[in-house]
């Protein structure tokens, strides 16, 4: 209790302390704001405490703490991530542009940006995760589980070795070529539960399967132009189009993807050669178990006792498919295409569900992105931002320094924002080849793949897989280890491959 | 054929397994090519535990008749004792209250749907198969209500997990069936589901429980 006491007061302390140190706001307002009634020329931000290296080595400690807290104690990512944005954004100190001509405080400025930022997001996931979820409800998905573990049960009887590397390629492939077609949230969120449902069935450890499946919905996301959202943002700045993606990235993913198949097939064999056996459970007449005959029976009872509510599901499928469609087609009304989904979604869904439907995404997915939003913009414009940067322009677009930044950045902040942030100081540092584009989309693919918190598949890959059993839960501290040593071989090899095969 | 019928045990012709998952199973292993005898057959109805049956191939069998022969004979026949333990379930169901509890898929609804005295109970969170929700059904909606009247039914059919002799309920099932409230005399009917549900409850019953 007096620790708690001590911090507090030392968190109190130096937000009375620390403005003393700072460039009074005022004067530099008045300045800034007689520019630009006079010259209209851009305003530049105040540099403040959080752009010194104390600043930003108290924001990494605060991250840090963070990742702790959610690591050893397991604090929910919605609730670690919000208290560090609020500590970030009551650490904006000065003043900053929040449009070209207008200096407000910092502040205020990383809280417009970020819910600038945010905004889109979430009108564009939501109108993704309400068709998804009409499909889960109308049993959909537990229909093609079902189906397609009645398959592997029959394989199983047939060649029980088959079972695991197919479910664990299966699976992946599936996440990969659905977040290449849809987008990497679309897939997590479909994918989830069917990986869940099959795992439990074949009593196989989900853990490794999931987080494999974050990474290869990243993977499919770098893949193609509209996969992912700082696909979209690299893909404005660079003008690169869908073949360049296809020719260009593609066979890269695809090595990553094999090479990410065999790690989580090997993980997953040995976590299953730890578990103890389950006395009884299996009858073996000549070497083979009569209980795989059972699970295959099971499986083809679950089918036909399986009733698929067909109204919703070609509701869910139809917004859904629309959705994606009309998206990729007229880019530049994604938003008024998504507001539409979501208004035939909720109109066309069962009078008793609409409100409880509009809630698919659930409270703690908007926090989680709202802060993490709003936690980017705030280390954007602060030392750690501005070291990042200066990374950038003063190797001049090396293929490793924009792949490591990529990496760096996204870690920090998030995928989305960090796209945003960087995409343009790269390109205007001269770095205009699409090998640059590919370093920091790879950088960022990398970076995404880090920290469940990184990246908004794996924000929703946290959410959805809390919704079954414990066993299933994907947490910071289950997917840290994982995460961070895949993608430091992500950031190894694409540092690599786009040094070697030049664009 | 002049083979001696075992007598089934405890109402049904198998102990361990449910007749549709165990003739389904033995079908997958003929499929599959990993039983190609009737000896090997009968080795796996041994094995899992269902001497009735291992004695009613092994009666088939003796007599010198193919395997795919063997099989049929024994799904027909298990097929037999289960559609005359239902009718006879059906039949002691005539005339009493019942009541249904959600979920439960149509085909299983289907028997008991033009019994006079019947009830269908729909539990928070659970929901009417599409294919019924236009039928005129007596239909008592949430849990705290299916509550109130489970106490005054004679017959209770709801789906349940089974583990060794263990039941299961889903979480919104065992918000209904309280076995401290359900009278002694209550007979449960149990539809099996193959799989368990993240949140299921022990029923703890020690009422009659037959098996759908």
């Amino acid at each position: 209790m007096n620790g708690c006491r001590a911090w507090a007061i030392s968190i109190l302390a130096m937000f009375f302390i620390v403005p003393s140190f700072i460039d009074h706001p005022a004067s530099a307002s008045e300045e800034s704001g007689a520019a630009t009634t006079v010259h209209f020329e851009p305003v530049k931000p105040t540099k403040a405490f959080q752009h010194t290296s104390i600043g930003g080595v108290l924001m990494l400690c605060i991250l840090g703490g963070a990742f702790f807290a959610m690591t050893r104690y397991n604090v929910p990512l919605p609730l670690a991530m919000s208290i560090v944005a609020c500590l970030f954004l009551a650490l904006q100190f000065g003043e900053s542009p929040i449009n070209p001509v207008k200096l407000r405080p910092s502040s205020e400025a990383a809280l417009v940006h970020g819910f600038k930022h945010y905004a889109p997001i979430a009108i564009l996931f939501t109108a993704v995760a309400i068709p998804a979820h009409m499909i889960e409800r109308s049993n959909g998905f537990r229909w093609f589980a079902a189906f397609l573990a009645l398959r592997l049960a029959r394989l199983r009887i047939r060649s029980p070795r088959l079972t695991m590397p197919v479910l664990v390629f299966m699976m992946l492939v599936l996440t990969y070529v659905s977040a290449a077609l849809l987008h990497n949230v679309t897939s997590i969120l479909i994918m989830t539960p069917i990986i869940i449902r099959l795992c439990d069935s074949f009593s196989i450890p989900s853990r490794w399967l999931l987080c494999g499946a974050l990474i290869a919905s990243n993977l499919g996301g770098f893949s193609t132009k509209w996969g992912d959202t700082p696909n979209i943002v690299e893909a404005g700045v660079w003008k690169l189009s869908a073949g360049h993606f296809f020719v260009e990235v593609l066979p890269a993913n695809l090595i990553v993807l094999t090479v990410l198949s065999m790690v989580v097939l090997r993980l997953t064999q040995r976590q299953v050669a730890r578990m103890p056996a389950r006395g009884g459970s299996s009858v073996t007449v000549n070497g083979q178990t009569f209980s795989d005959a059972i699970v295959a029976a099971d499986w083809r009872k679950v089918l036909r006792d399986m009733t698929v509510d067909q109204y919703l599901l070609v509701v869910g499928v139809g917004v859904l498919s629309g959705f994606i469609l009309l998206h990729v087609l007229f880019d530049d009304q994604k938003f008024v295409i998504g507001a539409l989904a979501i208004v035939l979604a909720v109109a066309l869904e069962r009078g008793d569900h609409r409100f409880a439907t509009l809630k698919s995404l659930g409270f703690d997915v908007y926090l989680a992105f709202a802060a993490i939003f709003v936690l980017a913009e705030c280390v954007g414009n602060s030392w750690i931002g501005d070291e990042l940067q200066g990374l950038i322009e003063t190797t001049k677009g090396e293929t490793w320094a924009i792949c490591l930044t990529g990496y760096l950045g996204t870690m920090f902040t998030e995928a989305a924002s960090w796209a945003t942030l960087a995409s343009g100081k790269i390109y205007d540092s001269g770095a205009i080849s699409h090998s640059a584009a590919w370093a920091l989309g790879g950088g960022i693919c990398a970076g995404s793949s880090s920290l469940v918190t990184a990246a908004s598949a794996g924000v929703i890959l946290a959410e959805e897989s809390s919704r079954f059993k414990e066993a299933h839960a994907i947490t910071f501290r289950s997917y840290l280890p994982f995460g961070i040593g895949f993608s430091l071989f992500m950031l190894a090899f694409y540092s690599i491959y786009f040094s070697v095969f030049r664009y | 054929m002049s083979i001696d019928l075992p007598k089934p045990a405890g109402g049904g012709f198998l102990g361990r397994h449910d007749e549709e998952g165990f003739i389904e199973a033995l079908g997958l292993l003929i499929e599959s090519g990993r039983v190609s005898t009737a000896e090997a057959l009968i080795h796996y109805a041994e094995s899992a535990g269902e001497p009735h049956a291992a004695e009613f191939l092994r009666g088939l069998a003796e007599e010198g008749l193919p395997l795919k022969l063997v099989y049929d004979a024994f799904s027909v026949h298990a097929r037999i004792v289960a559609f005359k333990r239902n009718t006879g379930l059906l039949k002691e169901c005539q005339g009493k209250k019942i009541g249904l509890v959600m979920p439960l898929p149509p085909h299983v609804m289907e028997g008991f749907l033009g019994l006079p005295n019947l009830v269908v109970i729909t539990p928070d969170g659970q929901q009417l198969p599409p294919p019924l929700r236009r039928r005129q059904l007596s239909e008592i909606k949430g849990s705290r209500a299916g509550r109130k009247i489970i106490s005054d039914m004679q017959i209770i059919v709801f789906e349940a997990f089974r583990k060794d002799s263990e039941f299961f309920l889903d979480q919104s099932v065992a918000d209904v069936i309280d076995p401290r409230v359900i009278p002694p005399t209550t007979l449960m009917i149990v539809h099996l589901r193959p799989h368990s549900n993240p949140d299921d409850q022990p029923l703890g019953a020690s009422h009659t429980i037959s098996i759908l």
